[in-house]
């Protein structure tokens, strides 16, 4: 049967191209590619281009934040002003959602849908993230070779760092509407509006690289989706070293004056933070996957796992400003590349690590055997997760560090007799794991982290007992996951019968609302039985015991 | 501007080109939905008039138009006496004679008038052009047309004056006007009010209080729904200025004070009525086996089932008379008896007090006697039987949404979607998009393609202006070989609808 995939994509356009010259000092930044010459304000700071980027050429970020407080004495806000060059093509923004047309292998039709923003304004609407906006001024001026639309924007509800005003001036071209854009807080546009006056006017043509005019589409392949159940090790590992590449690649080529690059291990980092902290991330980064592959060497054992880019930014504004209204996406395959912080808050409490960690073993993981990652009950990842991210590297090994919040929030629940009994929670299914809302679910998380915590690296790991079950259980529902796959290729694929009556439609639908949730619980009952084979009641007690005292 | 609009009275059949008084192409529709068409050129029809695309003409009919200016045209001679005038060279210009010079010079000011008010009106979809207009309770900011707009203003005014009442608060002296933004379509309200996408309205709860929320042209009574949900959330707040409704009963409330009606004739506001949307959530729960818990529901913080499971436990409460004053105390003492556990945070700059779920749920408890399990049973055994036995769905509206219900969920009901839309026809449905839903789901998977056909042309007849329409009438017809037809029928769509990039693709997958 022909099946339809609609893939949408806010793409096309111009592939962001790392040739250019970069501002020196007080010298403009010229941009070749692009045709165009703009004197940055002294002071602010180039921010790489996301290596996705379509639609941005170039920006910058203000040294200096400026402040807003909310009436009345309440939060204080504090903002960098940004300055942002966009290009949109018009040849590329006339070709209004064209679509092109093909087949794949297996017949499937599929409508690649080239949506390009109309124009700036379009843009904004789909990009802009920062509270509500509405353009309050406009008008046209027209400059010797060309015209411009100076705008006035003003973004005054629900912003999230205060009003703001952003003025931008669109220069229209024969192939290309520029559009230079700068954001400053409301409060302070007043001091700032010469610097962003100047800046707008220093704005220049200049003449076009061949390359432009050609650059009605991304100019890449669009990587199609790909079972990668169906592919053997071999070919999977060829795909993933041929991503990793073209990420290591396209990284490198977004870094801009003082960013560093480094390896360290497996990992490329590029870094415009201090040369200790970027050195600390990637031995970090080592060591949860080194800590990964001898806690868990059966999991995914011939698969080949990606070596991913780090980004570090200089500070959160960098790094929002790096993500800001660009089109960090990827179809397909997932980008190998992790962009986080120096937070500052000293390496062992940092909430970056923590996120570092989190992604670093989530990416692992899911390499070595996807189908073991999604079947994890709601208890065993949240519980690992929750492991590791607190994890540093001391002396050479993992020190996995106590979430004090959490271990007090359960420790809260367990005097009001809210502890829920390891054999209960082992048995959860996802939604009965979530539960009915924040309370429960909270409880549910703060209890599997300490869980698992206590098999790993607790007393739960010292018990005869108990020291193995976490690989038992991981072991186990591979083996069960794998039953259940291969039970389900053996059975002829049977059409269910479509229902006739609306009699019938209701059972059907009240079978299928079940079906998962029964899968799910058999799957977990399956587990659990043959895993804890033989556990006698005095064996639970004993272990329940050790567990609650433990927390 | 709205009276400006309607100074000449433009009646059909009574008109003839007056070729020196406009340019061409300069012509103006404004549909009774708000919506403002510029640009297209007009031609009078029988019945109605026909808008001129690249790809075909569109017939509107007088009953969708509240107004409209055409380059050009001119009111016909209606009588003998006329024509005598006329003969004489004087023509007849709102009640008196005058001479075709001079008539001539005020049909030209006029119609400089009204062009100019039309293109105001179409300059006013531009926040920065809205409109404002202050009441007693509330400042409007506003982007719709006036007509559209007095309706909303003079509904609000009336709720609130109703739930006061009701409810018998005492407003705060220096309580000024609360700034309320009502914008012309769900994009605008997401660009300009900020909140993002899937928000349907919102009730900014700290100084300076704003309530946004927009205009959906095709479902009025829904932005009702919406409008009197977020102004409860206001009245709530009047309650106790420093205190923020918990979830539950906050949203529940809201959702039974959603349900209001007002009727004109008899100049009452009736609330508390079904409100079929949320019936449906509730039964596709109950159709999956899934029933709420009543201590689970009153307990939970923030749980989306006080829309849903809520509502339906507020009306059962505020519907029976051994449990409406007992409720209506519950919901009193949260912020106000003494007994209650408060919580309080900083919000801004101010300091909000609330109380938690498991809190709301004691608190529940002792004012409705559920003291002991048997009895939380009880109550919980009248509230299902309640949902059961007295609420159903009542309208044509009620089953659209009932029928949008079956055909969107997992897996879908078409054959309980079918019936339900099939209902909603013959109780009087006027609601294009039923038509246009029922349309294509007869479609699906080949099914009733004359029927569905004839689904799809209904719906354009009732909303002529309506692109995605066309596409899927392009695409139903492409299904039957006529081609060409597909072709021009999506095209004229994406004319109709040039922001809208589906409707060139609708069909494709067939060519």
């Amino acid at each position: 049967m022909t099946r339809l995939l609609l893939w949408l994509m806010c793409a096309c356009a111009i592939a962001t191209l790392a040739l250019d010259v970069r501002a020196q000092g007080s010298k403009p930044y010229e941009n070749q590619d692009f045709g165009y010459r703009i004197k940055a304000p002294k002071e602010w700071t180039q921010i790489p281009m996301q290596s996705t980027e379509k639609w941005q050429t170039a920006k910058w970020l203000c040294n200096r934040s400026y402040f807003y407080t909310e009436s009345g004495g309440g939060w204080t806000y504090e903002h960098k002003p940004e300055l942002v060059v966009l290009a949109f093509p018009t040849q590329a923004a006339r070709k209004r959602a064209e679509v092109e047309k093909k087949e794949d292998k297996d017949k499937n039709v599929i409508l690649v849908i080239e949506n390009p923003y109309k124009d700036y304004l379009d843009y904004l609407k789909r990009t802009n993230n920062d509270g509500g906006f509405y353009v309050s001024d406009e008008k046209p001026i027209d400059l010797k070779d060309h015209k411009v639309t100076c705008y006035e924007i003003k973004i005054e509800k629900l912003t999230r760092t205060g009003p703001k005003r952003i003025i931008t001036w669109v220069h229209h071209t024969t192939l290309v509407d520029y559009a230079v854009q700068i954001d400053v807080l409301e409060d302070s546009y007043d001091k700032l509006k010469k610097e962003v006056t100047d800046t707008q006017k220093s704005f220049e043509l200049l003449s076009v690289s061949g390359r432009l005019a050609g650059a009605a589409s991304t100019g890449e392949r669009i990587e199609d989706f790909v079972d990668e159940d169906k592919l053997t090790p071999e070919q999977r590992k060829t795909r993933r070293v041929e991503s990793e590449k073209t990420a290591h690649r396209k990284a490198k080529a977004t870094v801009t004056e003082g960013w560093d690059v480094l390896q360290v291990g497996r990992f490329l980092i590029l870094s415009h933070s201090d040369a200790k902290f970027a050195q600390r991330v990637g031995e970090q980064a080592e060591a949860v996957f080194k800590w990964c592959e001898s806690t868990f060497p059966f999991v995914g054992t011939n698969e080949y796992v990606r070596q991913p880019v780090i980004r570090i930014c200089a500070n959160q504004d960098e790094e929002r400003s790096f993500f800001g209204g660009g089109s960090f996406f990827v179809f397909g395959d997932r980008m190998p590349e992790i962009v986080m912080h120096n937070d500052q808050a000293g390496f062992v409490t940092s909430y970056e690590v923590d996120y570092l960690n989190r992604t670093i073993f989530s990416l692992w993981f899911q390499d070595r055997d996807s189908n073991l990652w999604w079947a994890m009950p709601g208890w065993l990842s949240n519980g690992l997760t929750q492991l590791v991210e607190k994890s540093r590297l001391d002396k050479g090994k993992l020190d996995f560090r106590t979430d004090v919040y959490g271990r007090d929030e359960l420790r809260e629940l367990i005097r009001a007799g809210n502890g829920t009994k390891p054999r209960e929670l082992f048995k959860l299914t996802d939604s009965d794991y979530v539960g009915g809302g924040g309370d429960q679910w909270a409880s549910r998380h703060y209890q599997s982290g300490a869980l698992v915590r206590h098999l790993t690296v607790g007393e739960g790991a010292k018990n005869s007992k108990s020291k193995d079950v976490l690989r038992n259980y991981m072991k186990t529902l591979r083996t069960v996951v794998s039953e259940i796959e291969a039970a389900e290729s053996a059975k002829k694929p049977v059409e269910a019968a479509k229902p006739k009556t609306e009699e019938e439609e209701e059972a059907f639908f009240k079978n299928k609302n079940q079906e998962w949730k029964k899968k799910e619980q058999e799957l977990l009952d399956a587990t659990f039985d043959r895993c804890f084979h033989g556990w006698s009641d005095s064996d639970w007690a004993a272990f329940e015991k050790s567990y609650f005292e433990n927390v | 501007m709205q009276a400006l609009l309607r100074i000449v009275v433009i009646s059909l059949g009574l008109l003839v080109p007056f070729a020196a008084a406009q340019e061409a192409g300069n012509d103006f529709l404004l549909l009774k939905d708000g919506r403002v068409i510029v640009g297209k050129k007009l031609t009078r029809a029988e019945g109605g008039l026909k808008l001129t695309f690249k790809n075909g003409e569109v017939f509107v009919p007088q009953e969708l138009i509240e107004d409209c200016l055409i380059a050009g045209e001119l009111l016909a001679p209606a009588s003998e006496e006329e024509k005598a005038q006329i003969a004489k060279g004087n023509v007849r210009f709102e009640g008196k004679w005058m001479s075709v010079k001079q008539r001539d010079a005020l049909i030209a000011k006029r119609n400089k008038e009204r062009t100019d008010a039309f293109k105001a009106l179409e300059a006013r979809k531009e926040w920065r052009n809205r409109a404002k207009q202050t009441t007693k309770h509330f400042a409007f900011e506003y982007t719709l047309p006036d007509k559209v707009f007095d309706n909303y203003r003079d509904l609000m005014e009336t709720y609130f004056e109703t739930f006061i009442k009701d409810w018998k608060i005492s407003l705060p002296r220096d309580l000024g006007p609360l700034l309320v933004c009502l914008h012309i379509d769900y994009d605008a309200m997401i660009q300009i009010g900020g909140a993002g996408q899937g928000v349907l309205g919102y009730f900014k709860f700290i100084e300076p209080m704003e309530l946004n929320f927009y205009h959906d042209r095709l479902d009025p009574e829904f932005t009702q729904e919406v409008m009197f949900h977020e102004t409860n959330h206001y009245l709530q707040k009047l309650i106790d200025l420093d205190f923020s409704m918990p979830h539950f009963p906050g949203e529940s409330l809201a959702e039974f004070y959603g349900a209001s009606k007002w009727d004109p004739v008899k100049k009452k506001l009736s609330t508390g009525l079904i409100l079929e949307g949320r019936l449906c959530e509730v039964q596709s729960d109950i159709d999956s086996g899934n029933w709420r818990k009543l201590s689970e529901l009153v307990s939970t913080d923030g749980d989306y089932d006080h829309y849903t499971w809520g509502w339906s436990l507020v009306h059962f409460l505020m519907s029976t008379p051994a449990y409406s004053k007992k409720f209506r105390e519950f919901v009193n003492a949260l912020p106000a008896g003494k007994d209650v556990k408060r919580e309080g945070s900083q919000v801004g700059s101010e300091y909000l007090k609330t109380v938690e779920g498991k809190e709301v749920w004691r608190v529940f408890q002792k004012y409705l006697g559920l003291e002991k399990p048997e009895q939380v049973e009880a109550l919980q055994g009248e509230w299902y039987a309640y949902i059961k036995s007295n609420l159903k769905l009542v309208s044509a509206r009620g089953f659209e949404e009932a029928a949008r219900n079956a055909s969107g969920m997992y897996p879908p009901r078409p054959i309980k979607a079918k019936r339900l839309f099939q209902t909603a026809i013959e109780m009087g449905s006027k609601n294009p998009q039923t038509y246009y839903r029922y349309g294509k789901l007869l479609l699906e998977d080949g099914g009733e393609v004359d029927k569905g056909i004839e689904m799809l042309r209904k719906a354009i007849e009732l909303d002529p202006l309506n692109g995605s329409y066309y596409g899927e009438l392009g695409r139903a017809l492409g299904r039957k070989g006529q081609k060409d037809e597909a072709k021009r029928l999506r095209q004229l769509g994406a004319e109709i609808d040039p922001d809208d990039p589906w409707i060139t693709i609708l069909g494709l997958e067939d060519d």
